[in-house]
């Protein structure tokens, strides 16, 4: 038996589908946006502190760049220190006093004066959290004395020489006396008053963060184009983690610059209204960072795995066509950089140089010595970038097994502490050449166990320079005694890529490669 | 019923204490020290010393012996105090009272959305014009449930966001920026109901007595609505107290991919920095909300089925 069926009449059920969608077509989401903005920015991720003072993440400083000004500025073309808040400064010839001299006329956003009192409070708080980011820079900070409103005197128990060039940072940015009295969690959430060309709307977790323009802005860099107020009224910072997400709401006009644009959508974004915004890291190269306290202890081993490395082949195949092969321990962007030619890629003299440590290719190509594997572990932090396969397969070539180990951050800290490793990579970006003691001095705290050496006397000594002839050839000296002794093997020079709408004009990154929004405009709002 | 509701309770309680309880000692027992994490995921390059680490664990009372820390944060919890989140140092309480109207919004459309689509789908796979739309209406489901949230996510985003701009790929908080990721979240819910209405309806329908009610010269359709929707509602209404629960862990992805502030992208984060303040308070939040529900659908049997009724119990066979 077959009963008659009903038919559900498809022309109605088309017809309402359509009419829903219809409805719920609101105007299109391309925004376009006026000459006064909002510009719109897409951030990798939500930053969850923007206080520069605790936080060294380079989404928070992207942020706070723009709400704290800064003793000096550092020019991003020369990297010589120039003047902002401080119009003149001296440096005692142990590099232990710093007097500075403040601009007059520069106000909060709270009203009160940008005084030698504000600069004594802002670095007392500093000197009270802990050493990681910005307060590392002023270790051994014995006070500030205040001479008179507007000149006073930084003191440190030893030689700081790279402390002219941290005043340039945002972690150093000067914030009003009120600042210092407010409870950490809150100048996380973003109360803190700095005398920036924008002030914080509001900071909403997970969702955005709006600054607002001060009008009454006159005090930029001496370096800065634009002398006066910002010419965005609005910029407006949303947090979008997923790659493809943030590349898709530039190319649709949702936002106007996305940061980190992946290399793999890098030339959808050259050209066709759009604009690559990119910047040479400076500070310690991305790096195998080697354990001297296991296998690679023997000096031939690390200067074979430096050797097995086609530095340019890795760059062009994996890394992205926007970043460099390294030349040397430091990047090129960075002050005191000088060419090295240690990097050579020769995989037969590392073949030799571990035939002549004694490890002789076994049954499957893997070395081995004294019936032990060369087996070394390379300790990740998820999520595993994509080079560290190509490390591996290269330095399988030479009879070296690599293991990637991939650790969940919170177990990537604690066994990279423990010395559970014997590769791990780490990179400082700073445009200062003292990047180099907080990695390789063996008084500090020395993860890659180095041994005390020279090293260590070259360290102090550029720590100490007050002169730049001094300084150039300590940090030489330094970096020569590092490649010689292949204590780490530079990899790459990172390039930081942004994606860019044509209607931002005159948006560049200062020496830190932190956004300078002060001299961006929108359209043909050109001063 | 008073004492059954008192059971009930009871038994509610119950689970949200053993779910807190498995989450700190999961998170306890995880390798990793979430203040040193908190204060190195800040550093600009420069690592935190042990002994700052050592103070700051000592401020946070994270010093203290581990059942103490339990007592403490179990005594808090009862008074629905979750502290303040390691990372944030913001308090809980703030944290989910700002993300939870997002993730309500995202998650009762989500189910409105799989509900409805869900029925429409078990009605047409035994009431489609022709056999082959009844077998493609029965075969949606299961490839519904196959298809991962985060390529559905980009999919969508690509069609409708991208090429023809009709909703925005940022879901702001608006309703035009709800309707991407609620129809990604609704999938895998809609297939399930879909799926299990389906069946019911099916069986239903093969009964003997339907035969004497179209005898009567009822047609399909009435003999649809009047008996088989009834009888196929009570394990639809079970999948439902289901869902919810899924809802929450397809919210972690899809607020991830559509970039929308909300409980999915805060638990996410917490779990990866082993925020267990912020984990506990989700966790508890999230298990209250299961059992709630799964309540009020224990409730409702009775009724939908006179038969419950009478012998306070299922029938074996619904």
């Amino acid at each position: 038996m077959s009963p008659a069926r009903v038919r559900l009449p498809r022309r109605i059920l088309l017809a309402t589908a359509l009419m829903a969608v219809a409805a719920a077509c609101a105007p299109g989401p391309t925004t376009t946006s006026g000459a006064g903005g909002p510009l719109r920015i897409a951030l990798p991720a939500d930053p969850t502190c923007l206080d520069p003072q605790q936080t060294g993440q380079l989404a928070a400083m992207d942020i706070s760049r723009s709400i704290v000004d800064t003793l000096t500025d550092q020019d991003p073309e020369t990297g010589r220190i120039v003047p902002w808040l401080a119009e003149s400064w001296t440096i005692s010839p142990d590099a232990r006093s710093f007097t500075f001299v403040l601009r007059p006329g520069v106000t909060f956003s709270d009203g009160t004066t940008v005084d030698s009192t504000a600069v004594k409070s802002t670095f007392d708080s500093l000197s009270r959290l802990p050493a990681n980011g910005a307060p590392a820079y002023i270790r051994g900070y014995t006070g500030t004395t205040v001479v008179d409103p507007r000149t006073f005197t930084v003191s440190f128990a030893m030689a700081n020489a790279q402390f002219l060039q941290a005043t340039s940072g945002a972690g150093l940015g000067i914030l009003s006396a009120a600042t210092a009295a407010t409870p950490l969690e809150q100048r996380c959430r973003g109360q803190f008053v700095g005398s920036g060309p924008y002030v914080l709307d509001h900071y909403t977790a997970n969702q955005e963060v709006v600054l607002r323009k001060r009008s009454d802005y006159t005090w930029p860099s001496s370096i800065a184009t634009n002398k006066g107020a910002a010419h965005i009224d609005e910029v407006r910072f949303v947090f979008v983690p997923e790659a493809g997400a943030r590349t898709g709401a530039l190319s649709s006009g949702q936002v106007q610059i996305a940061e980190n644009i992946q290399a793999t959508d890098q030339n959808l974004f050259d050209g066709n209204g759009f604009r690559l915004l990119v910047t040479s890291a400076p500070g310690v190269a991305p790096p195998l960072s080697l354990n001297h306290a296991g296998i690679l202890s023997d000096q031939r081993v690390r200067q074979a795995l430096s050797l097995a490395i086609d530095r340019r082949d890795l760059v062009d195949s994996v890394v992205g066509t926007r970043a460099e092969p390294a030349t040397s321990v430091l990047s090129s962007t960075t002050p005191f950089y000088t060419p090295t030619d240690n990097l050579r890629y020769d995989p037969v003299e590392a073949g030799r140089l571990l035939d002549e440590a004694a490890w002789v290719p076994g049954p499957d190509g893997i070395r081995v010595k004294d019936g032990r594997r060369l087996t070394l572990n390379w300790l990740i932090p998820a999520p595993m970038p994509a080079h560290n396969e190509y490390v591996q397969q290269r330095l399988r070539r030479i009879g070296v097994d690599v293991q990637l180990n991939v650790a969940p951050p919170a177990k990537y800290t604690e066994q990279q502490a423990a010395g559970n490793f014997d590769i791990t990579a780490v990179a400082v970006t700073r445009a200062d050449p003292d990047v180099l003691r907080n990695l390789f001095y063996s008084k500090g705290q020395n993860l890659w166990h180095l041994p005390p050496t020279e090293l260590d006397t070259y360290l102090e000594q550029q720590a100490a320079a007050v002169d730049d002839a001094t300084r150039q050839e300590a940090v030489t000296k330094a970096v020569s005694w590092i490649l010689a002794h292949a204590d780490t093997v530079p990899l790459y020079e990172n390039a930081q890529v942004h994606g860019v709408a044509q209607q931002v004009g005159d948006l560049e990154t200062d020496a830190s490669t932190r956004l300078d929004l002060h001299d961006a405009h929108l359209g043909e709002s050109r001063p | 019923m008073i004492r059954y509701l008192a059971g009930r309770a009871a038994q509610a309680v119950f689970v949200i204490w053993a779910a807190f309880t498995i989450t700190f000692v999961a998170l306890s027992l995880l390798p990793g020290d979430p203040v040193a994490l908190m204060l190195n995921g800040r550093g600009g390059g420069e690592t935190a010393t042990p002994a700052e680490i050592a103070a700051a664990r000592t401020e946070l009372g994270f010093d203290r012996p581990v059942w103490e820390q339990y007592v403490s944060a179990l005594g808090g919890a009862v008074h629905g105090d979750f502290g303040r989140s390691i990372q944030t140092g913001q308090p809980v309480s703030e944290m989910i009272a700002a993300s939870l109207p997002a993730t309500l919004q995202l998650g009762a459309t989500a189910l409105t959305l799989a509900l409805l689509a869900g029925t429409t789908l078990g009605v047409l796979g035994v009431l489609a014009g022709s056999s082959f739309g009844r077998q493609v209406a029965r075969s949606v489901p299961a490839f519904g449930i196959s298809l991962p949230s985060f390529w559905v996510g980009f999919v969508l985003i690509q069609l409708f966001s991208l090429r023809w701009h009709l909703f925005p790929s940022l879901a702001g908080t608006g309703f035009t920026g709800l309707v991407l990721p609620a129809c990604t979240l609704a999938i895998p819910g809609g297939a399930l109901v879909g799926q299990v209405l389906g069946k019911s309806l099916h069986t239903t329908l093969q009964e003997p007595y339907v035969e004497t009610i179209r005898a009567t010269g009822a047609s399909r359709l009435r003999v649809l609505l009047g008996h088989g929707l009834r009888n196929a509602a009570i394990p639809t209404v079970t999948v439902t107290g289901l869902l919810v629960g899924n809802l929450l862990g397809g919210a972690v992805v899809v607020e991830t991919v559509f970039s929308r502030p909300g409980m999915g992208r805060d638990i996410y984060f917490a779990v990866s920095t082993q925020d267990l303040p912020v984990v506990q308070g989700v966790v508890v939040l999230a298990s209250a909300a299961f059992v709630l529900v799964n309540l009020a659908i224990d409730l409702l049997y009775p009724v939908l089925d006179p038969r419950i009724r009478s012998t306070g119990r299922l029938p074996v066979a619904a």
